[in-house]
């Protein structure tokens, strides 16, 4: 293809085009610029940091919360490789108790009244207060849940926070996530069998996790506690 | 090996001839320089004829073998260290050490195929195809990069945030490197992210603020853009044709899952829908055209006219226009509930969502790239009366097609038969065009277009199997002979402009 370009005439000469236009001629000039794998790789590190991001910001800024789970037989805990944590909130027998859970049903109605009650993935704020601490030797740290909203609650008092939540299948998911037991757990523990004679013999007790809340209900988990041992994420 | 020893036997025969007298100095110089004689010594460092051609050859063969063993030896060594150490690594370090593995193999298959785009010899398209395999396996350590994050930063990613991560890393490279492949692979994995996110719900869910919902329910306008994008840049018609039938399905599916949250009576809304689904997309396609883009190609300062896609996306609309047709020509079609079909499309039945602000604005932005694309077509001032012509044509014959949904009161009888003479005419004018034009893909859709019709109204009217045996003879005898008629006329298609 060839332009005869003289002053007079501005047009560009459009040559005879053969039908059907060939088009796989690409004309990559010899030497592509570094940019072009620069830029799109900057783009996928962007992509990869920005989905940690909200991680990185709760974990920095946000407000530091207990909570505490429904008793854990300890058998698990030497036998899987994830433990989930069962808070009471997750179930939706608890919701019900809790003011704001008739609106929330009303507005999004699920397939079944008594084992889908609300719409599937329907997202809705908890409300998390916590406890008085008029007693300073109480065992009883954790925050309970108060109240449910369909919006992020305007007006919540300082000893208050809320956290975001999904129904999923007729429970609850907030995102906490699971604890991952790591192979180095499991071989710490074989390598201590007066650990896992007291883990054994130990009844049932609850667990208390550490979380971080964000100022828009995200969460972050820090740590775990059973008895006396503290477990980090 | 076969250039090396090109280049003994020729610096040989090229020596006896300066000897000779046969040519002068200068041209055995001239040879001399444009076959690169003296890397024929360069690696070996023996100057001997007989002694080079064998034993540099083990040579070269054996330290190449050695080589590839050590790299061999020291990769495993270091996989199987970053795999015995893994849970002892701090977290922000494992990720790191992915990015580099990531930045790594990006880098070595960009170089590698960037320093050999003139593939003249086959050591050059090794190099080449062994670039591409690397980016692409870049692209695979993006998603375990993304997995491992996940992990690590204990992020609760869902399947379909996943599929649409490496979609978007993997579209990234893809645009900027004008890698078709790697292009379709990504539109693929967005399709299978969407197929997830509907069938799955929670992105489709009442109320959700998360990302991938939003990007989900709005994934046809990202597909078209995008996908637009990449065939420009990959300078590929399959990734054109891709993009447009995903966008298609995608806006069909997204447009049906919508609902307005207090019902006002009197407007239907599964016909509303219904209508947009049909009469949107090919519209697109019908008015977008290239030709009349003047783009200054930074490669190639002469060319100034881009046209690429106004053909095949002409057809594709066209396609798109007879298929509806098609359907509509069918009696059955009517007398079931002619909306039903539309079913297939909504599998969220209880979980419509609510028409807000941004599904609305979505629909402004496509009704406002028709009108600029219709408007761009319509300045152009070469032909403009033929082109007016064509389009009023086609777009109202998009409208009525759009209109099928409303009619709902009419007689059965009567709707068929007026969306049968539709096709009819639809097959006749783009035959004819065909046949004016010599041009091979209007002359055999329009063949195809009305043997597909006179079948389908044999076969749907009688169960006389003769009838349908004569009929089916006697299409297949037509095409036969309307092929060979306009295949051996003398005036070739292939050299005619488009007009």
């Amino acid at each position: 293809m060839t332009s005869k370009r003289s002053p007079s005439n501005k047009q560009p000469h459009i040559p005879h085009q053969k039908y059907p236009t060939n088009i796989q001629n690409k004309n990559y000039p010899y030497s592509w610029s570094m940019w072009r794998l620069i830029i799109p790789l900057c783009l996928q590190t962007g992509l990869i940091l920005a989905i940690a991001a909200p991680n990185m910001y709760t974990y920095f800024i946000g407000k530091t919360v207990v909570l505490q789970t429904n008793p854990i037989d300890p058998y698990d805990w030497l036998q899987a490789h994830s433990l989930e944590m069962d808070f009471p909130f997750i179930h939706t027998d608890t919701l019900k108790k809790l003011s704001g859970w008739k609106e929330l049903v009303r507005q999004y109605p699920g397939s079944d009244k008594l084992y889908y009650p609300l719409a599937e993935g329907t997202e809705f704020y908890l409300t998390l207060q916590q406890p008085t601490t008029a007693d300073p030797n109480s065992t009883n740290t954790a925050w309970q849940a108060i109240a449910i909203t369909s919006q992020f609650p305007t007006n919540l008092a300082v000893n208050q926070v809320a956290i975001k939540g999904y129904y999923n299948h007729g429970s609850v998911d907030y995102k906490i996530g699971v604890y991952r037991i790591l192979p180095t757990l499991h071989q710490q523990m074989q390598s201590n069998p007066m650990l896992v004679k007291k883990i054994r013999s130990g009844k049932t007790q609850p667990m208390l996790v550490t979380i971080k809340v964000s100022p828009q209900g995200h969460i972050v988990p820090i740590q775990m506690q059973v008895g006396d041992r503290i477990y980090r994420f | 090996m076969k250039l090396d020893k090109f280049r003994l036997a020729l610096r040989h025969e090229a020596q006896t001839w300066c000897d000779e007298g046969i040519i002068s100095s200068d041209q055995y110089q001239q040879l001399a320089s444009r076959y690169q004689f003296e890397q024929v010594d360069h690696g070996r460092g023996m100057g001997e004829l007989g002694k080079s051609t064998l034993l540099g050859v083990i040579r070269d063969a054996s330290s190449l073998w050695l080589i590839a063993l050590g790299s061999a030896f020291v990769g495993v060594g270091m996989i199987l260290f970053a795999i015995a150490s893994w849970n002892g690594l701090a977290h922000a370090f494992k990720v790191i050490l992915l990015l580099g593995v990531l930045f790594l193999i990006n880098s070595l298959g960009f170089w590698l195929w960037r320093g050999h785009f003139s593939a003249v010899n086959s050591l050059a398209l090794r190099r080449q195809f062994i670039g591409k395999s690397l980016i692409l396996l870049g692209w695979f350590v993006l998603a375990v990069n993304i997995l491992v994050s996940n992990q690590e930063f204990n992020l609760q990613l869902s399947q379909t945030q996943i599929f649409l991560l490496t979609a978007m890393g993997g579209f990234f490279i893809a645009f900027s490197l004008g890698f078709t492949f790697l292009g379709l692979l990504s539109l693929g994995l967005f399709t299978l992210a969407y197929w997830l996110g509907i069938s799955d719900g929670a992105e489709f869910a009442a109320n959700t603020t998360n990302w991938s919902a939003f990007l989900i329910q709005h994934l046809h306008l990202l597909i078209l853009v995008g996908g637009g994008g990449l065939a420009y840049s990959c300078r590929s018609r399959l990734i054109f044709t891709t993009t447009a039938i995903l966008f298609t399905w995608i806006f069909a599916v997204n447009i049906s899952n919508l609902t307005i949250s207090n019902n006002i009576p009197l407007i239907n809304l599964e016909m509303i829908k219904t209508g947009i689904i049909i009469l949107i997309p090919p519209t697109i396609f019908w008015s977008f055209d290239d030709a009349s883009f003047k783009i200054y190609n930074l490669y190639n300062p002469s060319a100034t006219r881009l046209n690429l896609f106004s053909n095949l996306s002409r057809t594709l609309a066209l396609l798109m226009l007879s298929s509806w047709f098609y359907l509509f020509s069918w009696q059955s079609f009517w007398q079931t509930q002619p909306l039903q079909f539309l079913q297939a499309f909504n599998n969220r039945q209880p979980n419509l969502i609510p028409v807000n602000l941004f599904n609305f604005f979505d629909l402004l932005i496509l009704l406002a790239l028709i009108s600029w694309q219709l408007w761009f077509r319509w300045c152009v001032q070469d032909n403009q009366q033929k082109r007016l012509g064509q389009d009023a044509v086609v777009v109202g014959l998009i409208f009525v097609a759009a209109s099928a949904p409303f009619l709902s009161r009419l007689p059965v009888d009567i709707k068929a038969i007026f969306f049968n003479s539709l096709l009819a005419g639809m097959g006749v004018a783009i035959l004819g065009y065909g046949i004016l034009s010599w041009r091979r893909l209007p002359f055999w859709g329009g063949v195809v277009l009305l043997a597909l019709q006179i079948t389908s109204r044999v076969g749907e009217y009688t169960n006389n199997l003769v009838a349908i045996a004569l009929t089916l003879i006697g299409c297949g005898l037509g095409m036969t002979l309307a092929g060979i008629w306009f295949e051996g006329s003398t005036r070739s298609m292939y050299y005619s402009p488009r007009p």
